[in-house]
C-alpha cells in the first residue's frame, strides 16, 4: 500500500430490528441509541488506528427489511467488507443473515471476501437461541471470523469492527499479489481468514 | 428487481395497446364487415385492419360479433385479459373469430384468467371484458387485486383477511412486529401453501409459530401485487399531497387521492390502515408507532411508475409520510 490514505467501505448488513444502527452509532458516536426506528439507509465516516495505520471508514448501515432489497444488490456490489448482524435471540435473524452471506458471495463473484458474523444483543442472555457453537461452526464451515457482541454495553463493538478492518487488509494484500500463480494456490488454502480463527 | 419491472412496463404498454385498439376496434369491425369506411379519420392502420379481417373469410361472425358488442356497449367492470401464448390440444375455434387455429403447438393464445382462447392475431381485437374465472387463476400472490377478488367475489384478498386475523388473535404486542423479518424460507413457504391451497392454508400457530413469518407473508403480498395498493395511477397524487405543509389541506389532498383507486385496492387498503391503527395503540409493547410502521410500508404499499432511482429514492420520504398520515387519520379518510 502505498503512503496515500487507507480508506474502506464497511457495509452493516442484517434482518431488522436486530441493532445494526445500535451497533453503527455505538462504534461511531459512543453510545446506545434506545429508540426504535427502522433504518432505511445511513452512512458514516470515522477515521481510527488498526495496527498503527490510521483508515477512513465509511460505514453503510443500511435497511434489514425485504422492502428495501432493491437496493441492496448495489451496496452490496461497493462494498469492501461486510458486518453480517444477526440477533442471538432471533432465529429467524440467524437463518436471514446466511442467505445475506450467499448473497454476498454471489454479488461479488467470490468464495471468500472479508465477512465478519457478529451475533447481536449479548447482554439478553437468558433469552438467547442461538448458541454460540453453531453460529461458530457455521463461520469456521465458511472462512469467515465470528464474534458476538452487546451494542447496549459496548461489548465487543469497535472489535468487529477493527477485526473487519484487519481482514480487509489481509485480503486486499492478497489480492493486489495475484502474479505468482503456483504461489497464491498454496497460499489461499493457508492464508485465507479462516486460519485466524 | 428487475423481473416485476419489466413486467410493470409490459402491463402499461399492454394496457395502452389495448386501450386504442378497442376504440378502434368496434369501428373497424362494422366498417370490415359493411365493406366500407367510417367517419372522418382514415390513419392507415384503419385500411389495412380491414383487409386482414378479410382474410380470415369469416364475415358473418365478425357481423354477429360485431352487433352484440354494439348492444351491450357499457364497459361494467373493464379488465385487460391476461394472454399466454397456449398450445391446444385438439381441433381448437378460435372465439373471437371462429376459424379454426391451425397448427400443432402454440397454435393461439389462452386468457389466463377467464380462459377465453383465441388467435394471437385476434387477441388485440378483443374488448377488455375479460371475467375472471376461479378455474383459471392458480396464483394467488402476484395476481392482479381486482381479478382476485372478482374471482373469489370476496371484498378483500383472503391473504390480507386471513394474516391479520392470525395476527390479532396473537395478540399485537410482539416486539417489532412488521419490522423484524421472518425466517425467508419460511414465508415463502407460506405464499406457495397460499397459492396452492388458497383459503385453506393453514397458517395458526402450530404451523408457524414465529408471527415474523406471518407478517412477512401479508408484507410480501403487498409488494408482489403487480399493481401496487395505491395504484400508478395514483401515486403521483399521493405525492404531491405529501408535499403540502399545511396539514388541513394535505388531509384533503390525500382525500381526492384515496377516491381515484379502484375500489378493491381502497377497500383492503381501508382494512390494513385499522389494523395497523390497532398495532400503534400497543405501542407501549411492540414499539412500533405509526412512524416506525409507515417506513416499513411505505414500499410496501408505494411503488413509483417510472424506474428512475434517483426519484423513487427521494420519494420514500414522502412514501412515508403517506403512510403515516393513513394510519394516524384511518378513522377520517375513509
Amino acid at each position: 500500500m502505498s503512503a496515500e490514505e487507507e480508506r474502506f467501505k464497511l457495509v452493516v448488513v442484517g434482518g431488522g430490528g436486530v441493532g445494526k444502527s445500535a451497533l453503527t452509532i455505538q462504534f461511531i458516536q459512543s453510545y446506545f441509541v434506545s429508540d426504535y426506528d427502522p433504518t432505511i439507509e445511513d452512512s458514516y465516516t470515522k477515521i481510527c488506528t488498526v495496527d498503527g495505520k490510521e483508515t477512513r471508514l465509511d460505514i453503510l448501515d443500511t435497511a434489514g427489511q425485504e422492502e428495501f432489497g432493491a437496493m441492496r444488490e448495489q451496496y452490496m456490489r461497493s462494498g469492501e467488507g461486510f458486518l453480517l448482524v444477526f440477533a442471538l435471540n432471533d432465529r429467524g435473524s440467524y437463518h436471514e443473515v446466511q442467505k445475506f452471506h450467499t448473497q454476498v458471495l454471489r454479488v461479488k463473484d467470490r468464495d471468500d471476501f472479508p465477512i465478519v458474523l457478529v451475533g447481536n444483543k449479548a447482554d439478553l442472555e437468558q433469552q438467547r437461541v442461538i448458541s454460540r457453537e453453531d453460529a461458530q461452526a457455521f463461520a469456521s464451515d465458511n472462512g469467515i471470523h465470528y464474534m458476538e457482541s452487546s451494542a447496549k454495553n459496548r461489548y465487543n463493538v469497535d472489535e468487529s469492527f477493527l477485526e473487519l478492518v484487519k481482514i480487509i487488509r489481509r485480503f486486499q494484500e492478497m489480492e493486489s499479489t495475484p502474479p505468482a500463480a503456483h504461489h497464491t494456490g498454496k497460499q489461499k488454502s493457508g492464508g485465507c481468514p479462516c486460519v485466524l480463527l | 428487481m428487475p423481473s416485476r419491472d419489466s413486467y410493470e412496463v409490459h402491463q402499461e404498454e399492454k394496457s395502452l395497446v389495448q386501450k386504442a385498439k378497442r376504440e378502434a376496434n368496434q369501428e373497424d369491425i362494422l366498417a370490415a364487415a359493411l365493406g366500407m369506411r367510417m367517419g372522418p379519420q382514415k390513419p392507415p392502420a384503419t385500411f389495412w385492419q380491414p383487409l386482414k379481417l378479410f382474410a380470415y373469410s369469416q364475415l358473418t361472425s365478425l357481423v354477429r360479433r360485431a352487433t352484440l358488442k354494439e348492444s351491450d356497449r357499457m364497459p361494467k367492470s373493464e379488465k385487460v385479459h391476461n394472454f399466454k401464448v397456449h398450445t391446444f390440444r385438439g381441433p381448437h375455434w378460435c372465439e373471437h373469430c371462429a376459424s379454426f387455429m391451425w397448427g400443432l403447438m402454440a397454435q393461439g393464445v389462452k386468457c389466463a384468467d377467464c380462459g377465453l382462447n383465441v388467435h394471437k392475431q385476434c387477441s388485440s381485437l378483443v374488448p377488455n371484458d375479460c371475467k375472471p374465472d376461479l378455474r383459471h387463476i392458480r396464483k394467488v400472490y402476484s395476481c392482479d387485486l381486482t381479478t382476485l377478488v372478482n374471482a373469489y367475489n370476496t371484498a378483500r384478498p383472503m391473504v390480507v383477511d386471513m394474516c391479520i386475523r392470525e395476527i390479532e388473535s396473537r395478540g399485537l404486542k410482539s416486539e417489532g412486529l412488521y419490522r423484524i423479518s421472518g425466517f425467508s424460507d419460511s414465508v415463502e413457504e407460506v405464499k406457495t401453501a397460499f397459492d396452492k391451497e388458497g383459503e385453506k392454508t393453514d397458517i395458526s400457530v402450530n404451523a408457524y409459530e414465529d408471527i415474523n413469518i406471518i407478517t412477512g407473508a401479508l408484507k410480501l403480498y403487498l409488494r408482489d401485487l403487480p399493481v401496487p395498493i395505491i395504484s400508478y395511477d395514483a401515486y403521483p397524487r399521493f405525492i404531491e399531497a405529501a408535499k403540502f405543509t399545511d396539514p388541513e389541506k394535505k388531509l384533503e389532498a390525500v382525500r381526492e387521492a384515496l377516491a381515484l383507486l379502484p375500489p378493491s385496492h381502497s377497500d383492503t387498503l381501508k382494512y390494513l390502515m385499522a389494523h395497523l391503527k390497532r398495532v400503534t395503540q400497543d405501542e407501549k409493547f411492540n414499539l412500533m408507532n405509526a412512524e416506525n410502521l409507515a417506513i416499513v410500508f411505505g414500499p410496501t404499499l408505494m411503488r413509483a411508475p417510472d424506474l428512475d432511482a434517483i426519484t423513487a429514492l427521494n420519494d420514500i420520504r414522502y412514501q412515508r409520510q403517506v403512510v403515516e398520515l393513513l394510519i394516524k387519520n384511518e378513522d377520517v379518510l375513509f
